[in-house]
């Protein structure tokens, strides 16, 4: 994985991060120390995730089929959707 | 769903068909992290709530324009809470002094959260029901929303004029002394007269000088005064008051009549006329002046079209041939249903609060209308009083007391 990559990567990652960010400057007065550490914690696991799987993404890309991520993600939100119906039910 | 998670699903959605236009894998890659966050608020589960609210009222029967305390107390019976936002909305008439409905922040497992506010009550009885907690899991953006029940009535009573009540006259009295002007020959210590001896006269009674005098039996006559059911009617017809304050005054003086005709040995029933009848049945003492301010307390200005008249007036539920005193301005139309409740029998005496309209020498038209309504409102109080119904006519800018005793010296 060269520079440009994990780059891309990060850039791929920073609306979430960005996202997650703003709610904690909107939250933080709301939440104790331990509160806001385990939030930190959290978005620090979550991103370092997201970066590994688009960086892991973007290494197969050139393997890696248009129908194939459409799929991925057809499954993750069905995925979703089922198990917040089953959790409601 | 909460609104940050709709908002990352709709953008991972817009990266998804911008993928697809342009047939770009990367905008694909962009939208997984926003989906996986926005979906992750299906697998993350919130604590199950164990929450108990408490509320505590520095005063529950507060005096009009003063301020009284809410304190609310949470605790958390269940697991640790990461973020919470307790709201307590107050009865909307009344205004927030200090401090803050709304607390936020962290919960631990068997701690208590405490916050609280000062209102400034005026008039009124005011129900307090829940409190609403928004239980949040912050990364996540999971709410569940929560209504802790936590009740508590805040009674207002109307301020109280310093006054004696109106000695009030009816046909039937109660068998106990009390101030009216219902005086019976009895056991009382007035001297009434005296009058010829018949057996069964306690001997007592009898007047030593009088017989040594006309050589006959002749007995002494005391005469007391005796207590008497009274119907307070407080009329409430929001087309009988031009203005909020003079319904106030009216509330005011009701209240205070009320307490004075208790404070005179009577029992004392109370209704309020106005877009509904609420009703106090007769009663005395302690807990029933109680019950009577909380009464005046609810009183509310109102229309409904069966009661815009006194005709549909429920004279009945009060005692046969009692006093009834009526607190209200008077309308054109009430001539006729008054003098149908005083033919019933009833002592009736109205108590007229009038206020001078701020508008009134506005100009020569407004001058004019003040005055053929000052006319009509002369002639209305003629015809009740030729009717034998007392009117006591009561300028809410001057004291109760002073317009009683204009009427009692008058009497």
């Amino acid at each position: 994985m060269n520079g440009a990559t994990a780059a891309l990567a990060a850039l791929l990652t920073a609306p979430v991060l960005v996202l997650v960010g703003m709610r904690y400057l909107l939250l933080r007065r709301g939440m104790d120390r331990a509160a806001r550490r385990r939030y930190l914690r959290r978005t620090a696991v979550f991103g370092l995730a997201s970066l590994v799987v688009c960086a892991s993404l973007f290494l197969y890309r050139g393997a890696l089929a248009l129908p194939v991520l459409w799929e991925l993600l057809a499954c993750l939100l069905a995925g979703a959707l089922i198990a917040g119906i089953l959790r409601r039910g | 769903m909460s609104l940050p998670r709709v908002a990352a699903l709709a953008a991972a959605l817009l990266m998804v068909t911008a993928g697809l236009a342009t047939a770009q894998s990367s905008w694909f890659v962009a939208a997984l992290p926003l989906a996986a966050w926005a979906c992750l608020g299906f697998f993350v589960e919130l604590p199950a709530p164990g929450l108990e609210a408490r509320r505590i009222l520095s005063s529950s029967f507060a005096p009009a324009d003063s301020t009284v305390e809410v304190r609310l107390v949470v605790l958390n019976r269940g697991r640790r809470i990461d973020r919470l936002v307790l709201r307590d909305e107050p009865p909307p008439a009344l205004e927030v002094a200090s401090g803050s409905p709304v607390w936020e922040g962290s919960l631990e497992s068997g701690a208590c959260a405490e916050f609280g506010y000062r209102l400034v009550v005026r008039r009124g009885l005011f129900d307090f029901d829940e409190l609403q907690a928004r239980i949040e899991e912050p990364f996540a953006a999971i709410v569940r929303a929560e209504k802790l029940p936590c009740p508590a009535r805040l009674v207002v009573p109307p301020r109280s004029r310093a006054t004696a009540g109106p000695l009030l006259g009816a046909h039937a009295v109660r068998p106990f002394g009390g101030q009216s002007r219902a005086r019976r020959p009895g056991g009382g210590t007035d001297f009434s007269g005296t009058r010829d001896y018949s057996p069964g006269d306690p001997l007592r009674s009898v007047s030593w000088r009088a017989e040594a005098l006309w050589d006959s039996l002749v007995v002494n006559v005391f005469e007391e005064d005796r207590a008497l059911d009274v119907g307070l009617i407080l009329d409430a017809r929001a087309e009988a008051y031009d203005r909020t304050r003079l319904f106030e005054a009216a509330v005011s003086a009701a209240a205070t009549l009320a307490d004075g005709l208790l404070a005179g040995g009577n029992r004392v029933a109370f209704l309020s006329y106005g877009s509904i009848v609420e009703w106090t049945p007769p009663g005395a003492g302690r807990e029933h002046r109680v019950a009577l301010r909380v009464a005046a307390a609810r009183a509310a200005l109102g229309d409904h079209a069966a009661f815009d008249r006194f005709d549909n007036l429920p004279i009945r539920l009060f005692p046969p041939r009692s006093a009834v005193l009526l607190v209200s301005p008077l309308l054109r139309g009430d001539l006729l249903a008054l003098r149908s409740v005083k033919a019933l029998g009833y002592g009736l005496t109205v108590l007229q609060p009038q206020a001078r309209s701020p508008e009134a020498d506005r100009d020569d038209a407004a001058r004019l209308a003040g005055r053929m309504l000052a006319l009509e409102a002369d002639i209305l109080v003629a015809r009740l009083r030729s009717a034998r119904i007392e009117v006591i006519p009561w300028d809410v800018e001057t004291s109760l007391s002073r317009s009683i005793g204009l009427a009692r010296l008058r009497r």
